[in-house]
């Protein structure tokens, strides 16, 4: 069943809306929601080497499916392109897939091929998936893996 | 005496802020623990904890909170950095 596109789109400005203190605080930048598209560009910067990550966040039928979470390449533009990734972490494991993409249930785009066993639309029932429910929780989890000198690693090659 | 007292903590989550007293040679994983099962985080779960005048560094899961001269009212952020799939 799909979500009313309004709906979605007022539980995104909700969940942005209790991102900002972190935004602040870790000088992310969230653009404007786009209504019609459904999408809205996040941009984290790496405390460690200074390095821009910035994420197409399309929210289409949110939140029956999860995100679809691209990263978008810096300097050229180019959408899910490994260069545009953060690259694995030992201590992080692989929620940095070199597929490229995000391999956890919170991640639309891992259901393509890497987890065909994982349930779409019982994303927030995967045991796998813990608290990264919100726009917040998982925005979280990215950044707190790109600001740890112990374990990032730069992009990914490729 | 004054150096024995416990640690009054804030700890900020995705879930909410929990301030409780924690002993000051509790290990930062004891405080973790503590943090999952206060707010039923996934046991099997994949945390870490930092300070929050201090954002960018991950507190050790094995060192004690006495070993950071962690004060007391200090305020600990919580991330849920995802179970590993």
């Amino acid at each position: 069943m799909s979500v009313d596109p309004r709906i979605s789109c007022s539980i995104v400005r909700k969940e942005l809306r209790d991102c900002e203190e972190d935004q602040t605080a870790f000088g992310w930048q969230i653009s404007p929601v786009d209504d019609e598209s459904q999408l809205f560009m996040v941009t984290m910067t790496s405390p460690v080497d200074g390095e821009k990550y910035i994420m197409e966040v399309a929210f289409d039928n949110y939140k029956e499916w999860p995100l679809l979470i691209e990263f978008v390449d810096s300097a050229t533009g180019a959408k899910g392109v490994k260069h545009a990734y953060p690259a694995p972490s030992k201590k992080h494991g692989g929620f940095f897939h070199e597929n490229p993409c995000i391999c956890h249930p919170c991640s639309r785009k891992a259901y393509k091929g890497l987890h065909a066993d994982w349930e779409m639309a019982a994303w927030q029932l995967n045991p796998k998936v813990g608290s990264l429910t919100t726009i917040r929780a998982i925005l979280n989890a990215i950044y707190a893996r790109i600001r740890d000198p112990e374990s990032y690693n730069g992009r990914m090659n490729g | 005496m004054e150096r024995d007292k416990d640690l009054s903590l804030t700890v900020e989550t995705t879930q909410g802020s929990w301030k409780q007293d924690f002993p000051r040679n509790d290990k930062v994983e004891q405080v973790i623990q503590a943090v999952v099962r206060h707010f039923g985080f996934a046991p099997d779960g994949n945390y870490e904890l930092r300070l929050k005048a201090s954002p960018n560094e991950a507190l050790n899961p094995e060192r004690p909170l006495v070993s950071y001269h962690i004060e007391d009212g200090a305020v600990l952020i919580f991330t849920d950095l995802g179970i590993a799939v």
